[in-house]
């Protein structure tokens, strides 16, 4: 890839891939960010290759990248040609994601700051060669959680007795605090089950990291997120952490008690490659 | 694309996190302000009585009659958010970094 410096383009780099692994795979010619321009792969050094696509100055300096960000149209096609092409690259390459909006101005700077980074990148490589990333999200339904939970508890069976035989303004109290502590259990014997999953799935994983729950308008579910980990695995431990995934799911749809298991991957390595 | 992929029912109603008070439908937003309030203020009363009754600061006769008020008020704020259209979702205001109102 040639670089003029004079150029009134810029340098939209999605990822580094070793140059090593660059040299082995053919590279089918795609879309850049800016069709008709394309993405390229730019040989930093014998040891990383920047992929990258040319985007105009005008649409990509940082105070206009700052403004455009924030429509939304114009956001999400890019956001998802960047995921897009990430997914792509990890097929075939050991990939660090950059994130979205990494510019540069001339290939000497991106050369510059790499040179700097040389060793970091090249120990994340070593790091990330042969794994990838899986994302597990519990979620439940928690009125049927609490049903099911207190319809096997005979204790609650007697104690509802007891309330109905009580006083109105009484009734109102107890029942009260039996919701109070329905739902305090429910809470935690949910952290338990989801703490239980992910320890059986971190025996399978290189690495793990719980993220925050997503709220219900972020998901466009009905049901709670609890749980939210990613896990490294190797890739060929894939089948074992899958397997583990699929038994839980079962579980969790036999049991009835509103627990369901997203899976999804495999995911270049975002959350376990930072620069 | 995860998030993407796990979208699918964008049609159930969440809470927004905000009040609708645009010009076309004030009504509706002002109803659904006020609603909020007086539901927040039920539940601190609420917790407060159960507080109080917990700690034995209650007589028998106080008890029966605070909770009734409080079973009444329950009944009444069910009607209203029937009335006027809103779930237990659409009282419960994003605050941000402070959480949920409710």
């Amino acid at each position: 890839m040639q670089i003029q410096s004079d150029s009134p383009a810029l340098i939209y780099v999605y990822a580094f891939i070793p140059t090593e692994e660059y040299d082995q795979h053919s590279w089918v010619e795609a879309d850049g960010m800016e069709p008709p321009q394309k993405i390229e792969g730019l040989r930093l050094n014998d040891m990383i290759t920047a992929v990258t696509c040319k985007v105009p100055e005008k649409d990509y300096s940082q105070d206009i990248l700052q403004k455009k960000v924030e429509d939304m149209e114009w956001l999400q096609g890019r956001a998802f040609h960047h995921h897009e092409v990430m997914n792509q690259l990890h097929e075939n390459f050991t990939v660090i994601p950059l994130k979205f909006g990494t510019i540069y101005e001339q290939a000497d700077h991106l050369t510059k700051r790499i040179t700097i980074d040389k060793e970091n990148i090249q120990k994340i490589f070593a790091y990330l060669s042969e794994k990838e990333e899986w994302n597990i999200k519990i979620y439940v339904e928690e009125e049927k959680y609490i049903k099911n939970m207190m319809d096997q508890e005979k204790e609650v069976e007697r104690k509802k007795e007891e309330i109905e035989k009580l006083s109105p303004g009484k009734r109102f109290f107890e029942k009260k605090k039996l919701d109070q502590f329905a739902e305090e259990k429910a809470k935690e014997n949910i952290q338990n089950t989801c703490r239980a999953i992910h320890e059986k799935l971190c025996a399978s994983s290189f690495n793990e990291e719980v993220k925050k729950n997503w709220e219900r308008k972020v998901t466009g579910r009905n049901d709670e997120m609890n749980w939210n980990g990613v896990y490294l695995i190797k890739t060929d431990s894939r089948d074992k952490f899958l397997d583990i995934v699929e038994n839980e799911q079962r579980k969790a749809e036999e049991t009835g008690a509103g627990i369901s298991i997203a899976v999804t991957g495999p995911w270049p390595a975002y959350h376990f490659s930072d620069m | 694309m995860e998030k993407n992929a796990e979208v699918t029912n964008t049609e159930t109603r969440h809470p927004t996190g905000r009040i609708s008070l645009d010009p076309d439908n004030a009504e509706e937003g002002l109803s659904q302000l006020v609603i909020t309030v007086v539901e927040l203020l039920r539940e601190l009363v609420e917790r407060q009585a159960m507080r109080r009754v917990d700690q034995g600061e209650l007589t028998e006769e106080q008890i029966e009659q605070v909770g009734v008020a409080l079973m009444q008020l329950e009944e009444k704020m069910e009607e209203m958010k029937h009335i006027f259209g809103l779930n237990d979702e659409d009282l419960n205001i994003d605050l941000g970094p402070l959480g949920n109102l409710l």
